[in-house]
């Protein structure tokens, strides 16, 4: 620890507490994250342990730098590059409001990010505001790899380790079993319309149920038809049949024609047709003035 | 996402037995529980009990995975991950031979299955074992420590935290000759070697993409699927990653290698009529490998699998004969596996009582480890 000196503390992360820090060296200010380790537990945190191995892979400007892991006694510390705030507090600083231009900036670039992840076979599996970060030049950035993994080969699912309910897709609330890249892509999609709605969540539900209810009302209830194998998914069960609803201009008021198109592109129920991350960068929400 | 495979396969899971199972005319009738007969000859993986390899299947579906892209970056990221490419067998290991490292290898992969661990589980392990050995001598004694370890991380990496292999069960397959301390100690030792590089791409990380990019489908063979392909793939995979002499290969070379020893015994060049030898400049070239390592992988693993075969028609003479238990599926208890290998195969007597002998030494601390 010597290259670094220990300033405030920021906050607790899912595996350790999380201080700013400084490079003796460069004065760079870094944020370090301190995981104990008690040989009560299980040794080094698996989070941690995917964090570090995931984040030394994936070098990109969209994504959390991980500088150095050090290691000494009982302790571990993971070196961050250190950015002011997450998503969830710059909502919170909002006070509603919030320029078209920068929704547009973040979502791309938390698209580029996601992008770079998947075509290097990582799936995030945890995307929300708290995840992502948001530097002094607003450069955002996604983080806490914690639960992220490599796909090269489908993973057994179980509930218990996947995204946060409200950002959470249909398919997985159902109960499927293995994991794609179309989990992250609904959750960009829930955040779009988040950072549309300057921080108001788009479908904030108690549980699953209510989860599902949110979505079908907003979507139209899916069906075997509409989805294919639908019924078969392990946790299915009926709902009342929603239809769609035809003024996305009420849920994301502010969103251009072209936004409300690719929003609707994301937040498809059936997984297959839902835009993958690398589509949804050459919509032309981006890309035409 | 379409599930239904996913539960067709599950029905056949109690087929996977322990061994590479080759079902031909000449196969002696077998008293081995859950052998399904088949007319073709099938290689059917050792996939543990769990059928792990029953979600396999899915993969395909994600568009995005089938990306170039996708391939290219796993193609420079398994660059990062290299088993050594010779050997450390007399230079940084002074003590141990290619026969410890089977045998080693045999305990991780049964292990594995006997926990019913995601596919790729024992695979990385035997990878973080490989590049260890290669950096830091170790003693005899803390071979099965390192192992452990091995396991041990690779494990937590890939399972849900639910399901990872707790340290317990890890002493307890060591026959308790290990202690948690050891396994702790051990662990960071391990990642400071391995540089926290521990996401490593394996040979079955390349199966799909490759089978998805081959002109195989063709009309005189529709019976093979993919599906099969990559199962009797994975079956050879499994094979190669006991051996040493397999760390020479990169992890998409053992992979296209797999993919044509299994199309080989699928007999596809006699339906196709094709020869196998004129997939392989396509799959070199998918694998970025030279043609000759694909054909003398592709080789060595049918020769493995020949061996294995031979082995596996002897036990089951003996089994005919009575003594031995008919039963080439796991044991109830693995809880000493070495041991348990040599009921099974005469022939590793030797190996076996220095490794007994192995375990019985070890009060292995982590102080005795020669990291």
């Amino acid at each position: 620890m010597q290259k670094y000196e220990k300033l405030e503390k920021i906050g607790e992360g899912t595996y350790g507490t999380v201080f700013k820090g400084r490079n003796r060296e460069t004065m760079e200010i870094v944020a370090l994250k301190r995981v104990r380790l008690d040989e009560d537990d299980e040794g080094v945190p698996s989070s941690a342990l995917r964090e570090i191995c995931l984040l030394k892979e994936l070098k990109h400007k969209n994504i959390v730098r991980l500088y150095d892991v050090l290691h000494s006694d009982k302790k571990l510390t993971l070196v961050f590059e250190h950015c002011d705030q997450d998503l969830k507090k710059y909502f919170d600083s909002l006070n509603g409001e919030i320029s078209l231009e920068i929704v547009k900036s973040f979502m791309y670039q938390l698209l580029r990010g996601l992008a770079f992840c998947h075509s290097h076979n990582v799936l995030h599996r945890d995307l929300k505001p708290q995840n992502l970060l948001i530097n002094k030049n607003n450069e955002l950035k996604l983080a806490d790899f914690g639960l992220a993994r490599a796909f090269g080969i489908p993973v057994k699912c179980y509930s218990a380790e996947v995204v946060t309910l409200w950002y959470r897709p249909p398919d997985v609330l159902f109960g499927a079993k293995l994991y794609t890249t179309s989990i992250d892509c609904w959750s960009a999609g829930c955040i779009f319309a988040e950072l549309a709605n300057a921080g108001r969540p788009l479908f904030p539900g108690s549980d699953v149920d209510d989860q599902l209810k949110r979505i079908f009302k907003l979507l139209g209830t899916p069906t075997e038809d509409s989805w294919p194998g639908l019924t078969q998914l392990s946790d299915y069960k009926p709902f009342p049949l929603y239809p769609s609803t035809n003024n996305w201009n009420q849920v994301v008021p502010r969103l251009n024609s072209k936004g409300r198109d690719l929003l609707h592109k994301l937040l498809v129920c059936r997984p297959t047709l839902r835009l993958s991350a690398e589509q949804a960068m050459a919509h032309p929400y981006f890309t035409d003035n | 996402m379409d599930l239904s495979c996913n539960e067709t396969m599950i029905n056949d899971e109690n087929e996977y037995n322990l061994y590479v199972e080759y079902q031909s005319d000449e196969k002696p009738a077998t008293s081995a529980g859950g052998i399904q007969q088949q007319q073709q000859p099938t290689v059917q993986a050792s996939l543990g009990s769990n059928g792990i390899g029953k979600l396999y299947s899915n993969a395909c579906t994600d568009p995005t995975f089938l990306r170039d892209r996708c391939l290219k970056n796993l193609l420079t990221s398994q660059k990062r991950y290299k088993t050594p490419s010779c050997s450390y067998f007399g230079t940084i290991q002074k003590t141990l031979t290619p026969q410890m490292r089977k045998i080693v290898a045999e305990w991780v992969i049964e292990l594995c299955e006997e926990r019913e661990c995601q596919e790729e589980v024992p695979i990385l392990a035997i990878n973080y074992m490989d590049r260890v050995l290669n950096k830091l001598p170790i003693s005899k004694n803390n071979l099965q420590l390192l192992a452990a370890t091995c396991t041990f991380l690779a494990s937590k990496l890939r399972e849900p935290s639910t399901h990872a292999l707790q340290p317990e069960v890890l002493i307890y397959y060591t026959d308790n000759s290990i202690t948690k301390r050891d396994l702790m100690d051990t662990e960071l030792l391990v990642l400071g070697c391995l540089k926290w590089d521990v996401s490593c791409v394996t040979p079955l990380d390349f199966i799909d993409l490759i089978i998805s990019r081959l002109p195989i489908i063709n009309k005189n063979c529709n019976d093979i699927d993919p599906e099969k392909i990559r199962k009797h793939a994975q079956a050879f995979i499994s094979l190669a990653v006991r051996e040493h002499d397999f760390s020479i290969y990169s992890a998409s070379n053992i992979a296209a290698s797999s993919i044509a020893a299994s199309l080989s015994g699928l007999n596809w060049h006699a339906k196709s009529r094709i020869s196998i030898y004129d997939l392989v400049d396509k799959l070199a070239e998918l694998s970025e490998s030279d043609s000759k390592f694909i054909i003398s992988c592709m080789n060595k693993m049918e020769q493995l699998f020949q061996e294995q075969r031979r082995n596996l028609l002897n036990m089951m003479m003996l089994a005919k004969q009575g003594g031995l238990s008919a039963s080439i599926n796991k044991v109830e208890s693995m809880k000493q596996p070495l041991k348990e290998q040599n009921k099974q195969q005469p022939k590793r007597n030797q190996e076996t009582t220095k490794n007994k002998k192995k375990k019985q030494k070890s009060s292995s601390h982590v102080e005795d480890v020669d990291f």
